[in-house]
């Protein structure tokens, strides 16, 4: 495989922009334009790395008692799991790229912690979109196969196939993300992920978007839906 | 700026080796696993029983990079950094040659030379065997 396998995430992050007034990338783009961004560290090119600004987000976390008294439906919290420890993680790595890439476990074969799913009690096929922490177009290849999206070697093809660009079978990063609408950590992927969920995206509205997950590369994740 | 790498005692002897054109490796006595970066015990037991070991210098590419923008003033670009899967296990990050990039792929077989890099100092480059 080649440059095309970033590309395509690229690709399909700037079509979910262009849906988002909010987004800061939100030019033209295609292919063309993609092979002629500059190269910074070969194969990134300058369109593979996030958007960076200064921005900030709000998450109000509380019970689901209390979030009643809000004006606003509640997003609740249905599974988590958090970042993963020992010599075979880190952070912005899929498992086996721990201290110097040694991979002292086979970490393709070897299950991989899904406690976000057993605790909301789902599996892959319920998740209606999936967002996550694109700084950098690999990572998104990496986190779809950490949590079970595709097949390890396969999110390539996933990608390339239109399965999460805007009404593809897993939408991923609705807003345009880290890519295209801003670099805020994150926080503004939770943001979408919830206005998805509340049905407040306009233009880029999900067909479905009762569950949605959150999850990145090195395996921290969330499980967010719009019923208790 | 001359830019050189943090040096530790942990990691001193990797460095020293280089002048002598050898790849030293921390070694565990304990478990007989052999790792990088340095580290003051074994990542995979946590024996503090380490020994240096010679390498032999040879491996295979596992991954690389070709660095496009001006990072570091002693160094231009286009430049590679490559992963090297060394055959003693560990994987060490280092310079290859220009002149190889269109051989380049993972799995090549390489074995290491030795060049004064930019900054001074005797580092490795690796080269395809044949």
């Amino acid at each position: 495989v080649g440059g095309e396998i970033l590309r395509d995430v690229v690709m399909s992050s700037r079509a979910h922009a262009t849906r988002n007034p909010a987004a800061l990338r939100r030019e033209q783009f295609d292919a063309d334009i993609y092979a002629r961004e500059p190269l910074i560290i070969e194969p990134l090119r300058r369109a593979d790395c996030a958007q960076i600004n200064d921005g900030a987000v709000v998450v109000l976390v509380t019970s689901a008692e209390r979030a009643k008294e809000f004006k606003k439906p509640p997003i609740y919290v249905r599974g988590m799991q958090g970042i993963r420890g020992g010599p075979d993680e880190f952070i912005f790595a899929p498992r086996g790229f721990g201290i110097a890439q040694q991979g002292l476990a086979n970490w393709a074969e070897e299950r991989q912690p899904r406690q976000v799913f057993e605790m909301a009690g789902v599996g892959n096929a319920a998740i209606d979109g999936f967002f996550t922490y694109d700084a950098f177009s690999p990572l998104v290849l990496g986190a779809l196969e950490r949590f079970g999206h595709c097949a390890p070697g396969t999110a390539h093809k996933f990608v390339a196939d239109g399965n999460i660009a805007p009404g593809g079978k897993l939408p991923v990063n609705t807003s345009g993300g880290l890519l295209s609408e801003a670099h805020v950590a994150g926080w503004n992927s939770i943001a979408e992920a919830t206005r998805q969920l509340r049905g407040e995206a306009g233009e880029r509205q999900m067909r479905q978007a009762d569950l949605i997950q959150w999850g990145t590369i090195w395996g921290d994740s969330v499980i967010l839906g719009n019923e208790a | 700026m001359t830019v050189k790498p943090m040096m530790s005692p942990d990691s001193l002897p990797l460095w020293e080796g280089y002048e002598q054109h050898d790849i030293k490796l921390p070694h565990c006595t304990a478990c007989s696993h052999n790792h990088l970066p340095p580290s003051p015990v074994c990542p995979l037991c946590f024996s503090d029983a380490l020994e240096w070991i010679t390498a032999g210098g040879r491996g295979k590419v596992s991954s690389w990079v070709v660095v496009q923008r001006k990072y570091f003033e002693d160094f231009d670009p286009p430049y590679m950094v490559a992963q090297i899967e060394l055959e003693e296990g560990p994987r060490l990050t280092a310079a290859m040659d220009m002149a190889d990039i269109d051989r380049i792929k993972i799995g090549l077989e390489v074995q290491a030379d030795y060049r004064t890099a930019p900054n001074g100092m005797i580092l490795p480059i690796f080269r395809p065997v044949r």
